[in-house]
């Protein structure tokens, strides 16, 4: 994989993670200890992607709006694969826009406002995208 | 303690809204004005005693309107899309409405049953 290394303390999400669908809505960040995050875009396909990473969901719908009535079915089916590999349940949070959040905790999915930010940001193959930035591109 | 309300879905799952909850004692209600106060999730309760609330949604962000019995049980849904600069009202025989924003990432057809919790969150 090739993948730029930036070592700077405090960087944004890069045209390369861009470019593979990071920063852009509907995503899951999997909470993987404090203030580390990873971020796994949703992509609704409707053919095979080329040079984008992240989870992706068959759709017959044009309409995005219309495919978000199944982001939290994805989420969930998303978060018992992880748990069940990891072997404990993990915290996730379902962001679908800078002022809105699902996050799944023990027992409970909870809206909330506020969204995940900042922090070290990566990505499902474990590299750094981002640190003490936003998640998300305007 | 903030009120918080549990929607149900058909798959089992449950979904936790704490909302801002705002009582009006009017008929006609221009909605926009008060999510300058109050942030989603925003609950309306109608203490008036007449059978229908008229909303004014115009200039409202995208949302989903739950439209709830007294018991919080859910009666209807409405999707507010607004996509014009024209005036648009909905009416509402509830006395509660539950303004939830756009996207949501379930269909309220799925939704089985809205109840209010009393837990108190830190």
């Amino acid at each position: 994989m090739n993948q730029s290394i930036n070592n700077n303390p405090e960087y944004a999400l890069s045209k390369e993670s861009i470019a593979r669908g990071h920063g852009t809505f509907p995503y899951i960040i999997v909470r993987k200890s404090h203030a580390v995050y990873m971020q796994i875009p949703i992509h609704f396909i409707t053919e095979k992607p080329i040079g984008l990473s992240g989870l992706f969901v068959n759709s017959i719908f044009d309409d995005a709006l219309q495919n978000s009535l199944y982001l939290i079915d994805i989420a969930m089916e998303y978060k018992g694969n992880i748990d069940s590999k990891s072997g404990h349940k993990n915290r996730i949070c379902l962001v679908l826009s800078p002022t809105q959040a699902y996050f799944f905790e023990e027992d409970e999915i909870l809206f909330s406002t506020s969204i995940p930010s900042g922090g070290t940001l990566l990505n499902n193959s474990q590299w750094v995208i981002a640190t003490a930035n936003p998640h998300f591109i305007s | 303690m903030k009120k918080q309300l549990i929607v149900r879905l058909k798959s089992g799952l449950e979904l936790t809204f704490v909302p801002n909850e705002v009582s009006l004692d009017n008929t006609f209600i221009p909605v926009a004005p008060l999510l300058n106060e109050n942030d989603f999730p925003l609950l309306l309760h109608f203490t008036h005693a007449a059978l229908v609330t008229t909303l004014n949604l115009s200039k409202m962000p995208d949302c989903v309107l739950l439209h709830l019995i007294e018991d919080y049980s859910p009666k209807s849904a409405a999707f507010c899309l607004n996509r014009s600069e024209g005036d648009f009202t909905v009416q509402s025989q509830c006395k509660r409405v539950l303004f939830i924003p756009f996207p949501i990432p379930f269909k309220p057809s799925e939704i089985v049953s809205i109840r209010l919790s009393k837990k108190s969150k830190p």
